[in-house]
């Protein structure tokens, strides 16, 4: 990337890694126009004098260009793009971990950056702080773009915000885990010193913190629960809202599972009597928990990426200053 | 100006072959009184030899009295060394050692063995001197 | 005492987690404005010894003062040279220079750095790094090095790729740059001849310990080769003696003059590392100047 701007160790980083750059911002301009022209596609499609003219007659209802096909296109995109960019920290700690730190350690120019005039912590900071605002920038770009092609298939089948990959991609939180992927490649970089090998460590960590807090993630804020009489209908939540468990209460006071009933009599509304079913419950995260969970999970990720970072830093400074 | 060749592999000290080659050149008239020797980083750009060898030996010359460095100047010769050799009694005595030795059978190999050998058993014991 | 460039107090390193060491209990000195040839076999740790002063290594036994300081303080006035010449293959010549520049803020000497991509030619300043033959690679390495203008260099074998020519030019760059800034040049080899004429000091360094260190001048003077009939020799310091027939060729320490028909000659540098290379329970010598100051 020709950046006349930059000067010293960020002006070597980007010139070293031009290649990787030029690639990150093609893909990162392309996802965008894709995701953004869908949704334009969408909306032009949904516009009834769009519609109403006979010229662009055929863009309308079920034709190939009308609006069905439009929200198929949106609702794919939704689901390939969540999964994209759940592997964008993969990818990140991989680069940072390996093309962008073990490679100087494993090709040798580490010797040649170390013994410049810059210190060695300038330098590796330098090197991590670069990769940080290239992340930063790219997934907020990345999250408002899908968040623009998300929008009106939100909710469907595999897309609801709850949803693995949805939650990510929708929010801070995916800014979050692309800093920390950085700091673990820094981290994994300079320990492993060896490229191939640095890159699948440091995929596979950050992989495994997403993997981990993704399961815990809805037990941070406390459900809200509904109740109501037995035997009656169904509860009604909100067509929103995330429901984590429903079941039966007892006259006691206890709680049943959803299939209590059906296991014993194979029939959801014949309750036997000495089961004591008193009411139903529904423990349901309403949308409201989205935000709060994204801030909760964003504020845990910045966390551990600070720790990393504080730890990549303080174990680089210990071995090379 | 007169320019130094380094034999390296002729077992003499580089810095004393600097000052025998500026010896031979006042001897031969290649240089005189005034003219200006090149400067140690205008040898050291031509041989690649150390800076303070060149140094060395205009130190050794100047010693001798045959070079005067002038700050900020260069280093000049001051006096010739022409003729010294060649009329001095030295001579005459040399020519009747080398008649004996001839009449006591030895060959003019023989004869520049033991000249070599003698002159350099006193070189050496004058460098002693020197270190000391 | 002048000043000192290296000065090294019981230094050592050792290796993984076995302790193999590659260096162990070296001290010496190298005073400031020295050119100093660092002898010794492959494997001897001359490597080891010029990334410590580099502060790419941390001694695990011992002190390293480089230029006054620690060898991390010292790093923007000195510059190294691996053996390996690590550059960024991807980048072109040119490129390889700004990084110089861009590394070296304030210090950067863009002449000196050019000329010594220049001088000789054949070197297109827009030609990849990947695409250098071995002795191009390393004209632009001593490049980046001597455009630090460093008060110390530490060069790993600088010369081992280069043709005569090649490096007769460039060992004259390097003595330029001595006269010129009076820079202290540390020089690795494990050829010795190529030495004798530009090194007015000698580190020689074997199995990872100091044999020999000091002046070049009078570390010569320190020995005297001598010939002569097989005999004990008595009262000397032996370094070497083999013996032909009825000959004996003998290293000995000392200058005194011997009796009894022997022959004697002031040794070679090369002939002076050779004898305690192959003689390796020879003791050490340092010259007082290379002694570190109590």
């Amino acid at each position: 990337m020709s950046a006349p701007t930059a000067r010293g160790t960020t002006w070597v980083t980007l010139r070293q890694h031009r290649t990787a750059l030029w690639a990150a911002l093609f893909l990162l301009i392309a996802a965008s126009v894709v995701m953004t022209g869908v949704r334009w596609w969408e909306a032009a499609a949904s516009d009834r004098a769009f519609c109403l003219d006979v010229t662009q007659s055929e863009r309308c209802g079920t034709g190939p260009w009308g609006h069905a096909s439009a929200m198929e296109m949106l609702r794919l995109t939704g689901m390939y793009g969540s999964v994209a960019l759940l592997l964008l920290p993969l990818v990140a700690a991989a680069f940072v971990a390996g093309p962008l730190i073990a490679r100087e350690f494993q090709s040798g120019t580490w010797r040649l950056a170390l013994t410049q005039s810059v210190t060695p912590v300038r330098w590796f900071t330098t090197k991590l702080a670069v990769a940080a605002v290239v992340v930063l920038c790219g997934t907020v770009a990345l999250v408002l773009a899908y968040r623009a092609a998300w929008d009106p298939v939100a909710g469907t089948h595999d897309l609801g915000w709850p949803d693995r990959g949805v939650f990510e991609a929708t929010g801070p939180v995916l800014v979050a885990y692309g800093l920390l992927a950085v700091a673990v490649g820094g981290l994994v970089g300079q320990w492993i010193r060896r490229t191939l090998p640095a890159m699948s460590a440091a995929g596979l960590v950050t992989g495994t913190v997403m993997l981990v807090l993704g399961s815990l993630r809805w037990q941070w804020i406390p459900v809200k629960t509904l109740t109501g009489p037995f035997p009656s209908d169904p509860l009604r939540l909100a067509p929103e809202a995330f429901l984590t468990e429903s079941g039966f209460l007892t006259a006691d006071g206890g709680r049943l599972p959803h299939d209590a009933c059906w296991q014993r009599t194979h029939d959801l509304g014949d309750c036997p009597a000495d089961l004591n079913i008193t009411g139903r419950f529904a423990d349901y995260h309403p949308y409201a928990h989205y935000w709060q969970t994204q801030l909760v999970e964003t504020g845990i990720v910045l966390a551990l990426a600070a720790v990393a970072a504080y730890a990549a830093i303080r174990i680089f400074r210990r071995r090379h200053a | 100006m007169v320019e130094f060749r380094i034999d390296r592999r002729s077992g003499v000290a580089t810095y004393l072959q600097i000052v025998q080659q500026t010896k031979q050149a006042l001897r031969l008239g290649l240089l005189e009184p005034g003219d200006r020797l090149p400067t140690a980083r205008e040898v050291v750009e031509a041989t690649a030899i150390n800076p303070n060898t060149v140094l060395k030996a205009y130190r050794e010359l100047e010693r001798e009295g045959l070079v005067e460095a002038r700050r900020g100047l260069g280093t000049f010769i001051t006096r010739t060394l022409g003729g010294q050799a060649a009329d001095t009694p030295l001579r005459a005595e040399l020519a009747d050692w080398v008649d004996r030795a001839r009449d006591a059978g030895l060959e003019q190999d023989d004869i520049t063995a033991l000249f070599t050998s003698v002159l350099e058993e006193r070189t050496q014991d004058d460098h002693k001197g020197d270190g000391a | 005492m002048t000043a000192t460039a290296i000065e090294a107090t019981g230094l050592g390193l050792a290796y993984g987690k076995r302790g193999r060491r590659a260096l162990h209990d070296c001290s010496f000195r190298i005073p400031a404005g020295r050119v100093c040839a660092l002898a010794g076999p492959n494997g001897a740790g001359k490597s080891t010894l010029l990334a410590l002063a580099a502060g790419l290594l941390r001694p695990t036994e011992g002190a390293l003062r480089v230029l006054g300081g620690t060898p991390s303080d010292a790093r923007a006035r000195s510059a190294y040279v691996a053996q390996d010449k690590p550059l960024y293959p991807q980048l072109t010549v040119r490129e390889t220079l700004r990084v110089g520049r861009e590394l070296n803020p304030g210090r950067w000497d863009a002449t000196a750095a050019e000329r010594i991509v220049e001088e000789g030619g054949g070197l297109d300043p827009r030609a990849r790094i990947r695409s250098l033959s071995g002795g191009q690679r390393t004209r632009v390495a001593l490049a980046l090095a001597l455009g630090k203008r460093p008060g110390l260099m530490l060069l790993d074998e600088p010369m081992a790729d280069l043709d005569p020519l090649a490096r007769h030019r460039l060992m004259a760059a390097l003595m330029t740059e001595a006269a010129d800034h009076g820079t202290t040049i540390v020089i690795s080899s494990h050829i010795l001849s190529e030495l004798e004429t530009t090194c007015d000091y000698v580190l020689l360094v074997d199995g990872g310990r100091v044999r020999l260190a000091g002046e070049t001048e009078d570390l010569i003077a320190a020995h005297t080769l001598l010939t002569g009939p097989v005999a004990d020799l008595p009262g000397h310091t032996v370094v070497e003696s083999r013996t032909t027939g009825r000959q004996l060729t003998a290293l000995v320490r000392g200058s005194r003059a011997i009796g009894g028909g022997w022959r004697t000659a002031r040794p070679s540098l090369e002939e002076l590392l050779m004898a305690h290379l192959r003689s390796p329970d020879a003791p050490p010598l340092l010259t007082p100047g290379a002694e570190v100051a109590a």
